[in-house]
């Protein structure tokens, strides 16, 4: 009797063991290479915007034919929540809540058809994360504002008001997501599937703000040398900004 | 001595769970998505604007040719991942912005520039997925959160899982205008037609 108990616990240990040690383990996945600013900034902060012109000459992005295919796309995006991280029970993963609005060439259009994604597509676009109260979902939307010729510039928005971080394209409220305060991290940059991808070059951004709780927008524009670095495979870069002040950033790519 | 036994018994269980993350205790209880089933509930068969390119039947015929032709082994529902599953229920219905905003978001989130009586073709899409098929289908994710998720171990494991994709078709268009992945099951509301 004695014995099986010592083996059952035995077991129960082990299992312990096991599933804690997966949990942390590391692999080698190489997924998607991505190019951005983050900024980490301690204050509270609720809100960002940046200017875009859309590409010109615009992306090529990959066809469906494509393993890499997908969108090449100029974001700007907020993580909300303080950054927490929140646990699906199903997917398994831990997931942040996020807010981003851009440009994008390419988009998926229909499963019945087998081609399901139309790299020619252009258009701004919302997306969003909510892993939050048990409804949680990843949701991307075509805005039905203008995206006008390559060269356009556009001005997104995303500041929390009335409860709802709402987005804003050139002025106008576009839409809204309710997420938590307060914002974590600034993301602006590009996205790209397609790591051999020469038609994608550095992204022109103008008039990075920031908006603090109660005082307003401040100015990241003496973001101050800005390096541009191309990875040994080519056709990627991303950006290394500093600032004088506290708040500094140092972006990376997600590859 | 018994008494004893079951004392270390419930200790052990004990221990094991604490040295257990958190995270893989709920994993090991929470396989199966949950599910709302709303089909108990009758909705209008919302018309569809003049001019609609397509309709809630042609989609419905043309998710179930594709299906079928996966079946046959003559195309792979995702040519990208060749081993990857066919869908194993599709729901298609007709409903305006509002409502969907309202079963989706519990109107958290939502265009505001879509008229909210605007009539759409909604279609869910239930399928098993790795972990790594349903990021490849995330366009737009934060920085950090791939890599996040490579620290979880996520991509390593072939465990499949229930994902329901859902798609919100413009009928003046035929393309989609809004994309995403469910984190629950949900099953749709019947329509007067059904």
């Amino acid at each position: 009797m004695a014995k099986k108990i010592i083996i059952f616990c035995f077991i129960i240990l082990a299992l312990g063991i096991f599933f804690g040690a997966k949990a942390k383990a590391l692999n080698s996945v190489k997924s998607y290479a991505r190019g951005y600013i983050n900024w980490y900034i301690q204050r509270k902060w609720i809100g960002a915007k940046v200017s875009f012109a859309n590409p010109n000459p615009d992306y090529i992005a990959p066809p469906s034919s494509d393993p890499n295919k997908g969108p090449v796309n100029q974001t700007l995006g907020v993580i909300t929540n303080n950054g927490n991280l929140v646990y699906d029970s199903e997917t398994h993963e831990q997931t942040q809540s996020w807010v981003e609005v851009g440009y994008t060439k390419g988009w998926a259009t229909n499963r019945r058809d087998p081609n399901t994604y139309n790299p020619d597509i252009r258009s701004l676009y919302t997306a969003r994360e909510r892993p939050l109260d048990g409804i949680g979902y990843y949701d991307e939307r075509l805005s039905p504002i203008s995206v006008g010729p390559p060269g356009t510039v556009h001005n997104y928005k995303i500041l929390y008001d009335s409860g709802v971080w709402k987005v804003y394209i050139d002025g106008i409220y576009d839409s809204y997501s309710s997420q938590p305060l307060y914002a974590q991290t600034i993301a602006i940059g590009l996205e790209n599937a397609d790591s051999k991808n020469s038609s994608v070059s550095e992204v022109s951004l103008q008039n990075m703000a920031y908006y603090y709780e109660n005082q307003g927008w401040y100015s990241f524009g003496q973001a101050n040398p800005k390096i541009q670095i191309t990875s040994p495979d080519g056709g990627n870069y991303y950006f290394y900004y500093t600032n004088s002040t506290k708040d500094t950033a140092k972006d990376g790519m997600n590859k | 001595m018994k008494r004893i036994y079951k004392v270390i018994i419930i200790l052990t269980i004990l221990f094991g769970i604490l040295v257990m993350p958190s995270s893989k205790v709920q994993q090991l209880n929470a396989d199966l998505p949950e599910v709302i089933d709303l089909s108990n509930t009758i909705i209008p068969s919302y018309k569809l604007p003049p001019g609609a390119k397509i309709t809630k039947e042609e989609e419905i015929e043309g998710l179930s040719q594709r299906i079928e032709r996966c079946r046959e082994g003559k195309e792979f529902w995702d040519s990208r991942f060749p081993d990857g599953a066919i869908p194993t229920r599709v729901q298609v219905i007709t409903i305006p912005y509002g409502e969907f905003t309202r079963i989706f978001f519990d109107n958290k989130d939502a265009s505001v520039l879509t008229p909210k009586d605007k009539v759409y073709i909604l279609v869910l899409i239930d399928i098993k997925k790795t972990f790594r098929q349903a990021v490849a289908d995330m366009k737009f994710l934060p920085p950090g959160q791939l890599e996040r998720w490579e620290r979880q171990g996520l991509f390593e494991s072939n465990r499949q899982f229930v994902c329901q994709e859902y798609q919100l078709i413009d009928p003046l268009t035929d393309t989609v205008v809004e994309w995403g992945y469910n984190k629950k099951i949900l099953i749709l509301p019947r329509q007067e037609s059904d």
